[in-house]
């Protein structure tokens, strides 16, 4: 089945109203990073294809939906965007941040944001917890790595 | 159905680094005689990363939560949840369209019994407002905050970044790009003229309040209401923010 009916089907956005206007990449507020064109991401569907589209960036829609509320014909792009998400996933499981929000999600129906932001880096973590916790993620975050002093301040907040 | 009573969502970040919201959201219930029940038995709604793995696992999520909330009105403070909890099937109401469209601005108004006479730049984000079938008011140029904000008696400001996003959603995958939006919120409000930032979104509080560089403290926008209706400064949660708060900004 082409990427454009597999959209419609999971979003009920039919991708094939695109004229090409560029409204949404020009409302849209992560235009321009890593090569990432909403407009170019709906033509590349509509064209089929997948190693373009799959190359990761519709991941980078903030869903502000800017451009949804602008686009002449209607479309919802962070709609398409979850659309594709959902199709990658099934063919390709979950990408690291994903499986690190879901596997918290799915053991206590609850998500510390700061152990999905650690075990989304890579780091295990037994046990953290409020307002430290958090803010130690933020700093993870930040950094994209493990630095030694947050490193530190993980064994204390498992072992205290 | 939506009866009287408000059962109230809060949110996982409002049990972690937004404390202060959660209080003051039921302070302000509380001081307006809103009949309310913490929610403190549903799950996360799942957020964004939850819908890009699986959209129909994100719409039994909005059912749980709709189900836990039984025949009250579901509320969340959180435009996140509310967004997801929209787009997922929930009927679900922001507390800030509550405030202004349920209650009323004028109400609170009527009911206010110390001023706060601050210069504030009200920031809507992105989830209370679009997509355009779950906005609380109009999607570009929404005013609902403007006039709560009035109501308590201060002053609102007009600034470029005020129903732009926040960069939260993508913290994860390109942390330093989200942190120079939340940077670029601050200060564009900053540059208006503001004394402070209102916030009415759980992960809006936290990127700016953490991320925004100290630019300007940063307020949830439950924390003056609370305050104008007569809760003391001491139980507003101001100590919890990472951006300090000046005492000097709740004049007693």
């Amino acid at each position: 089945m082409s990427l454009a009916k597999r959209v419609l089907e999971i979003s009920g956005q039919d991708v094939t109203k695109c004229f090409q206007c560029a409204e949404c990449t020009s409302s849209c507020p992560s235009a321009g990073l890593d090569g990432f064109y909403p407009h170019r991401l709906i033509r590349a569907i509509l064209l089929d294809l997948r190693d373009e589209v799959f190359r990761g960036d519709y991941k980078l829609c903030m869903h502000c939906h800017l451009c949804s509320v602008r686009c002449p014909v209607g479309l919802n792009f962070p709609e398409v965007a979850i659309a594709l998400s959902n199709v990658e996933t099934k063919e390709r499981g979950p990408d690291n941040v994903e499986r690190a929000f879901i596997s918290e999600l799915s053991k206590r129906a609850f998500v510390n944001p700061a152990r999905v932001a650690l075990s989304a880096l890579g780091v295990r973590v037994l046990a953290l917890a409020g307002l430290r916790g958090l803010k130690l993620a933020g700093m993870l975050a930040e950094s994209g790595s493990v630095r030694e002093e947050y490193r530190r301040e993980v064994a204390r907040v498992v072992r205290g | 159905m939506s009866g009287d009573e408000v059962a109230y969502y809060p949110g996982c970040s409002a049990l972690t680094t937004e404390r202060p919201y959660l209080r003051t959201a039921e302070v302000v219930l509380e001081r307006l005689g809103v009949p309310h029940r913490l929610i403190d038995d549903a799950p996360c709604c799942g957020t964004v990363e939850l819908e890009m793995v699986d959209r129909q696992a994100s719409r039994r999520v909005a059912e749980i939560v709709a189900e836990v909330a039984g025949g009250a009105t579901l509320v969340t403070g959180c435009s996140g949840c509310y967004g997801t909890l929209r787009r997922g099937g929930a009927e679900v109401t922001h507390l800030i369209e509550f405030l202004g469209r349920r209650v009323g601005a004028e109400e609170i108004a009527r009911r206010v019994v110390r001023s706060w006479p601050v210069k504030v730049a009200p920031y809507y984000g992105c989830q209370a407002l679009r997509p355009r079938e779950q906005a609380i008011d109009d999607p570009e140029d929404p005013q609902i905050l403007e006039e709560l904000m009035s109501a308590v008696g201060a002053e609102p400001v007009d600034f470029r970044m005020r129903v732009k996003c926040c960069g939260g959603p993508i913290l994860l995958r390109r942390p330093e790009y989200a942190k120079q939006m939340a940077r670029s919120v601050l200060e564009s409000a900053r540059d208006a003229g503001a004394e402070c930032v209102v916030t009415i979104c759980n992960l809006c509080h936290f990127m700016l309040d953490f991320y925004g560089g100290g630019i300007l403290p940063v307020l949830h926008a439950t924390q003056p209401i609370a305050y104008a209706l007569g809760e003391p400064i001491d139980d507003l949660g101001l100590e919890e923010h990472f951006t300090p708060v000046p005492r000097g900004l709740f004049r007693p």
